[in-house]
């Protein structure tokens, strides 16, 4: 099998989307024409990435959504037999500095999910890679009040980041985003800004939906 | 203790705890007053630092006699009236308090005359109760406010006093604070006698240069970048001190919000924000900052003394402040880069010059060549860098200011920000029915499911009791119990129930997780030439690469059931009767292959007997009167 072409519209990923639905990862491996990883300790993104080539993304792990020109946002997400969320999900990387003026409606967080296609993949750990299966697709956008409740978490995390007041934003801080370490280790550092509005060094952050939110989409289907 | 009412006294003295914290803090709230009083000359005289006297003399509108007393019992002020000025309080004061809270806690003189008062009073507030003594006096039209032997009474609050020369320096310096937020008012500074300072109104920028000279010095003034900028109702103004101007404490460094004076913390981490990497650990920024904003925007209701405010939109005011001074400081370091690049060819000149003089004879002559090799390019260099100092500041804040906040129209143009959530509000309608179509038919209401069975019996009615073993449905019918085959009559159920939903359109429902069921290859090629009738019925079946069915749709009206054995049952219905397969038959197979489910799950049973019965009432009752056995107890009880 061919890649995909990347789709023109909504219809079209919807339909490349919905024919992978019920497919293990290695009946998609298969499909194209590649080895099933024992586990994913060292391929984190390899599941993303073979439903990506199934549904011909093309923007990789650029900051713009994984379908450009549709505008939608490509996110993979792990659920028990029971069709609950297995984990938090990441939205992106939190920026720390040059944030000045940001608005809720310019901010990286609204913008991938503005719209984005949910696709759910049966991933309990004791289910072996190659047997996990690919969910149906769910086309979303916030609801009016999803996303009057993403913004009230976006704007109190971002006051505390922007007043200098990184340091005591918690996973508890926001009720359906948080704000998590987002770093290969914890030596890394990035900049940031201090209390009384000096240059400090933090770890990264990034930004992430807890699994009642996610639940919530799930539910809506 | 019993509880009782505290006296005017002590609640007063109560009250001048928190404002009343040292002379300084009295000549704070008396000033303001005079300020709040339209006063343009204010002359204060200070003894022993403070504690012994302190007197602010202005030429204020006054206050009339009858309200002399008024003005100095507790919560009583003509700065607001009721709740909604204090959304929008341009005055410094509004608590009612200060004259009240520094009289019971020192001798205080309040003595004041309006425009159309023949002759001045005084007013003094003594005893338990402070009772108000009003008496005639000699003042020209204005206020005095003599404060004298200050704690005199508190001598807790006394101790903590300092010197007096710490506590002048602290007077001085609330005056400095407070000659900066109004350059048109004129200020006479005096301590034991001596002017101390005085500074003269200044109207025009070159005189408030000169009194930002005399409060911050005139490293400061030279070093200072001047800030004009407005957006979106915002307004900052002021001087930020560049980072030669940085210093070693904290000490110059005065923030305004709507002419009040302000130790805010937001603003000030805003402005050390915008120095970034510009200062050294141990060096602070210093600046004369003005922050105008709409007084509903802001709430100064926050601190007795009002250092600090809350800004409703504190990150926007934040980061307005931040990129503003940011930019401007960036643009300083552009101009200073500049005019370092423009010194170098100078010292090449020098050098140059230098050269030939070792090599020129006649000092005439090189006196020549320096001034005409000096002259052009100096005028040069010096004109690019006016034009450069010009040019940058104000071609730039202009183009700073537009892109200052580019999305913020979105957030405050209210047609913008409708039209926005209007799209929203449509996107989630639609993802909102898509969720109504698919909701699970297990929330509905508790009631309906037992609606049947607590119908008001009439004779006619079939009241469901229970099922025997999976084999039996027991209905009481007219008062006898009646029992009838499940299996079939599961099966009757569900083709009715299909049927009425395939003749209104069969919703057809997606699977979260799609059921992928290992089968026969002839099962598959079954499936591949019927799948047009899959369809029809609601089904999305797909053929994985492994060769396993895929079940990723369904009808809506099977959703609660197990997929699996359904699809299962289906094909054998459907391989067995291989031949001559029309709708009629594919409805008759999938409902031989949902009934076994209503057996197994009770409660579905239930709501589809009611669903039935509310919808095809006669049908039922049809079914049930020729497919069931009426079981006599009586005769089994009375043998």
């Amino acid at each position: 099998m061919i890649k995909p072409k990347t789709p023109a519209s909504e219809q079209e990923l919807l339909a490349l989307a919905s024919q992978i639905a019920g497919f293990t990862l290695s009946d998609l491996a298969q499909l194209a024409g590649i080895q099933v990883p024992e586990n994913l300790r060292k391929d984190k993104g390899w599941g993303g990435q073979l439903i990506e080539w199934h549904l011909g993304a093309s923007a990789g792990s650029k900051p713009v959504p994984d379908f450009e020109q549709l505008g939608i946002e490509l996110k993979s997400l792990p659920v028990n037999r029971n069709g609950e969320p297995l984990e938090t999900t990441f939205v992106c990387a939190a920026q720390l500095t040059g944030i000045a003026g940001q608005t809720w409606l310019q901010s990286p967080v609204y913008k991938k999910l503005a719209r984005v296609l949910w696709i759910p993949i049966l991933a309990e750990r004791s289910i072996p890679v190659k047997d996990r299966l690919v969910g149906y697709p769910i086309l979303w956008s916030p609801t009016a009040q999803q996303a009057a409740a993403l913004r009230a978490d976006w704007e109190e995390i971002m006051d505390k980041i922007a007043f200098g007041e990184i340091q005591s934003i918690t996973a508890k801080t926001g009720t359906f985003l948080q704000l998590r370490p987002k770093a290969a280790h914890s030596r890394i550092r990035t900049q940031a800004i201090g209390t009384a509005g000096e240059p400090i060094a933090a770890l990264p952050r990034g930004f992430y939906l807890k699994k009642d939110f996610t639940r919530l989409i799930l539910n809506s289907v | 203790m019993p509880i009782k009412i505290l006296s005017a006294q002590l609640a007063n003295q109560i009250a001048a705890g928190e404002v009343v914290e040292r002379p300084a803090s009295v000549v704070k709230e008396l000033v303001e007053n005079s300020l709040d009083a339209g006063a343009t000359k204010i002359e204060l005289e200070i003894e022993g630092g403070g504690s012994r006297l302190i007197k602010v003399r202005d030429n204020g509108v006054g206050i009339a006699q009858a309200e002399l007393a008024l003005a100095l019992s507790r919560h009583a002020t003509s700065k607001i009236s009721d709740l909604s000025d204090l959304d929008k309080i341009m005055s410094l004061g509004f608590r009612g308090e200060a004259l009240a809270s520094i009289s019971s806690v020192a001798r205080l003189t309040l003595t004041s005359c309006t425009a159309d008062q023949n002759c001045a009073y005084a007013a003094s507030a003594e005893g338990r109760e402070m009772t108000v003594e009003v008496r005639a006096a000699a003042h020209p039209q204005g206020t005095t406010v003599e404060v004298a032997d200050l704690f005199f009474n508190t001598p807790a609050r006394r101790r903590f006093l300092r010197t007096e020369k710490t506590e002048f320096s602290h007077i001085d310096e609330v005056i400095r604070r407070i000659a900066l937020s109004c350059f048109n008012i004129q200020f006479r500074l005096s301590h034991n006698g001596q002017l101390v300072r005085q500074y003269m109104p200044a109207s025009d920028s070159q005189a408030q240069d000169k009194r930002i000279k005399a409060i911050c010095g005139a490293h400061f003034l030279q070093n200072s970048l001047k800030i004009n900028a407005s957006y979106d109702g915002l307004e900052l103004s002021g001087w930020l001190g560049s980072r030669r101007a940085a210093r070693n404490q904290a000490d110059l460094q005065y923030t305004y919000v709507n002419g009040r004076m302000m130790r805010d913390k937001l603003l000030n981490h805003a402005i050390r924000q915008a120095f970034s990497d510009k200062l050294a650990n141990e060096q602070y920024p210093a600046f004369v900052l003005y922050l105008t904003l709409d007084p509903s925007q802001v709430d100064v209701n926050v601190h007795p003394a009002k250092h600090e405010v809350r800004f409703h939109q504190a990150r926007m005011v934040h980061d307005y402040v931040y990129r503003v001074l940011a930019e401007t400081l960036e643009q300083d370091d552009i101009q200073v880069a500049a005019q370092n690049e423009y010194a170098q060819p100078s010292i090449a000149d020098t050098v140059d010059m230098a050269n030939t003089k070792d090599r020129e004879t006649s000092p005439d002559l090189v006196n020549d060549q320096v001034s005409c090799y000096k002259h052009p390019p100096q005028k040069a260099s010096n004109e690019y860098q006016k034009s450069k100092a010009e040019q940058v500041p104000e071609s730039r804040p202009v183009h700073a200011i537009s892109t200052l906040f580019p999305g913020q129209k979105h957030l405050t143009g209210v047609s913008a920000a409708r039209a926005k959530t209007g799209q929203t509000d449509t996107q989630a309608q639609s993802s909102h029915l898509y969720g109504q179509l698919i909701k699970p038919s297990s929330v509905l209401p508790q009631a309906k499911q037992t609606g049947y069975n607590s119908n008001t019996a009439s004779d006619k009615d079939w009241l469901y009791l229970t099922l025997v073993q999976e084999k039996w449905l027991l209905f009481n019918y007219q008062g006898h119990l009646h029992a009838t085959a499940a299996l079939p009559c599961c099966e009757f159920l569900a083709k009715n129930k299909l049927s009425r939903s395939l003749a209104t359109g069969i919703v057809s429902q997606p699977l979260l997780l799609p059921v992928a069921i290992s089968v026969e290859n002839a099962e598959i090629e079954l499936l591949k030439t019927h799948r047009d009738q899959f369809e029809a019925l609601g089904f999305a079946v797909k053929i994985s690469p492994s060769n396993k069915l895929v079940v990723q749709k369904i009808p809506a009206v099977v959703k609660d059931f197990q997929i699996n054995s359904i699809i299962f049952k289906l094909l054998r219905k459907i391989s067995e009767q291989n031949e001559q397969l029309n709708s009629h038959n594919w409805l008759n197979a999938l409902s031989q292959a949902v009934a076994p489910e209503l057996i197994t799950q009770p409660q579905h049973f239930s709501l589809w007997l009611n669903d039935v019965s509310e919808q095809a009432e006669s049908q039922l009752q049809t079914y049930l009167q020729q497919n069931s056995v009426k079981m006599d107890l009586n005769q089994w009880l009375d043998s």
